[in-house]
């Protein structure tokens, strides 16, 4: 079974973000970026699907700037046969409909019957766009899955990490989507061997036109969702900061415990 | 034509979730800024209760389904009823919390109309017609103004707790309107196997009223159980949460989970040590009476919902905390 896992490259977790003169995006130079966290696990888990039925292929898709290759060399370097950049400048800049206008192509284009995604990409925190893909595939889909094993008879069986520690096992059929979420299991590291091996996977950069999109339905000229303004929260003053030596920290914390707060 | 707000009701063992009633009082706004009225759909089998509470809590009107095959959520069953009912009603937004039941389906819904979610928003500014959302992007550290320039219809999800459901009158003469609802097995095409609590929970952290509870700035299983351990202990034994990194690495088991997909706890007094403050975390403890955040990170979001904050070394800052508090219950 040929297995679709889209990807996104984040800034680091740790990067200190700071805002450009638009005001409405992050400044990308002097950052290090890494693979989405949630990424890494459906990479992850495609591999280990792709193992345990000892046939199939992994390709791995991204939509992002010349950047963003680092990402699926990481992924190849784990294990994925193949890669797919869109790097066009038309596919740049969308918003997550347009993400998934872009996904929806490459999956048609790749007759892949499964899709994995991470649920949420770290920068933006839409975590949407799997089921939109999922919508505009008109396939089943689940999100927050934290488990998946395949059935006979094209199905699967899943698992969806519900509220409250509560979890949800279901069964769909292909052709699906799933989102999958980070922590499940460990995840692979990369070794010598696969990163050699990476660099003769081939990665192919379908333009728009090859996928049969137009720019109006991606990117910048296809977004519906404007940034007007990016910027640190407010902070909201209520926080009140105790400062000093560890023992004068303490013993302020304390009476204010006790005698402001009546929680002690 | 007057612009309406749809509200997708989640409902739990009868009664509407806190988070619909949250997007309910949003939809009251924004309808009463538009001129247009908001509007509820209530799925599932046997809710009719739930239809006319969420009628006489502020929805104008309320659309209610009811199948058997309703009785347990699947994206397709509530798809088949949400898709042909916003075509009909052409509402000028639709709202749910920003719950896991709405991440599964909103979008699947508003891919339909072209259109995405605006998910996990914080805070609108309403004006007239125009719509402005906020979001918290990059794990809360910035906070994204956002437009949607598409057409109506246009959707949206609300983060927990965000915007009070207080502000839903006492009492108001909204009316329930059943519609037919035509499903079939075939069309589901999640088949639900099960619903079940991940590996029994042992720990009820629901019920504390103190808890100390422990973040990845820890650094290790080692230094959790250490410094969240003599804490927990100079309060005379504390009940012991984390956030979901520590639990994901085993520094301890999944059942001291505090989050949105662990536990939802409202102590007295709620100390987190080493907790940056994500989103997840954070929407689980924001029913604490008092919060105290150590971490070493000025910036870090957790001390946005603190009320006392100390930034600093968790390794020099908590002995010392242990010790004074240790003193004061003595004394």
């Amino acid at each position: 079974m040929k297995i679709l896992v889209a990807i996104k490259q984040v800034p680091d977790k740790n990067a200190r973000l700071q805002i450009d003169e638009s005001g409405t995006r992050i400044v990308e130079t002097d950052l290090s970026w890494e693979i989405n966290e949630s990424d890494r696990y459906a990479v992850e888990t495609a591999l280990r699907l792709k193992e345990a039925r000892g046939d199939g292929e992994v390709v791995v898709v991204t939509l992002g700037p010349e950047r963003a290759r680092k990402a699926i060399s990481s992924a190849l370097a784990m294990g994925a046969d193949r890669g797919i950049h869109l790097v066009d400048p038309d596919f740049q800049g969308g918003d997550p409909l347009c993400v998934a206008r872009a996904l929806a192509a490459v999956t048609r284009a790749e007759d892949a019957p499964l899709v994995l995604c991470g649920t949420r990409a770290d920068d933006d925190g839409y975590g949407e766009t799997p089921i939109l893909l999922a919508g505009l595939l008109d396939r089943p889909a689940v999100f927050l899955t934290i488990g998946v094993e395949p059935l006979d008879g094209d199905r699967l069986r899943v698992v969806r990490e519900l509220e409250a520690a509560r979890q949800e096992v279901s069964e769909i059929p292909l052709p699906a989507v799933l989102g999958i979420q980070s922590g499940i299991f460990d995840v692979r590291f990369t070794s010598l061997k696969g990163i050699m091996a990476a660099k003769k996977k081939p990665v192919s950069q379908p333009t728009p036109t090859e996928l049969g999109l137009s720019a109006e339905q991606i990117g910048k000229a296809g977004r519906r969702l404007e940034v007007l303004s990016l910027a640190p929260p407010e902070k909201k003053g209520q926080c009140e900061f105790i400062e000093g030596k560890p023992e004068e920290v303490a013993a302020t914390l304390v009476e204010k415990l006790r005698r402001e707060a009546k929680v002690l | 034509m007057a612009k309406d707000v749809l509200v997708v009701i989640e409902h739990e063992n009868g009664s509407p979730r806190r988070p619909s009633l949250e997007a309910l009082a949003l939809a009251r706004r924004l309808a009463a800024s538009f001129g247009g009225r908001a509007l509820a759909a209530v799925a599932g089998h046997g809710v009719g209760d739930i239809a006319r509470r969420v009628a006489s809590s502020g929805a104008d009107t309320v659309y209610h389904f009811d199948h058997e095959l309703l009785g347990q959520y699947t994206p397709d069953g509530y798809r088949l009823v949400l898709e042909p009912l916003v075509r009909d009603l052409s509402p000028e937004w639709v709202l749910m919390g920003h719950t896991y039941l709405a991440q599964d389906l909103l979008p699947l819904v508003s891919a339909r109309f072209d259109a995405p979610v605006v998910s996990d928003c914080v805070d609108a500014e309403v004006d007239g017609e125009t719509v402005v959302l906020s979001r918290q992007p990059y794990d809360a550290k910035l906070v994204a103004r956002i437009a949607d320039r598409g057409p109506a219809p246009h959707f949206a999800t609300l983060q927990s707790g965000a915007f009070p459901a207080d502000e839903l009158p006492d009492a108001h003469d909204g009316t329930v309107e059943q519609r037919p609802v035509d499903l079939s097995p075939d069309r589901l095409r999640r088949k639900v196997l099960e619903v079940r609590q991940a590996g029994g929970r042992t720990v009820d952290l629901t019920s504390a009223e103190i808890i100390v509870a422990g973040g990845r700035g820890l650094g290790s299983k080692e230094k959790f159980q250490q410094l969240i351990g003599q804490l927990a202990e100079a309060l005379g034994g504390a009940a012991i949460g984390a956030s979901r990194p520590v639990v994901d690495n085993d520094w301890l088991p999944h059942d001291h989970q505090i989050g949105s997909s662990g536990q939802t706890v409202s102590p007295k007094l709620y100390i987190g040590v080493g907790i940056s403050g994500a989103i997840q975390h954070v929407v689980g403890i924001r029913g604490s009476q008092v919060i105290v955040a150590i971490n070493k990170d000025k910036d870090a979001p957790i001390f946005n919902e603190a009320t006392y904050g100390v930034v600093g070394d968790a390794e020099e800052l908590v002995p010392a905390i242990a010790q004074a508090i240790a003193e004061a219950r003595q004394s």
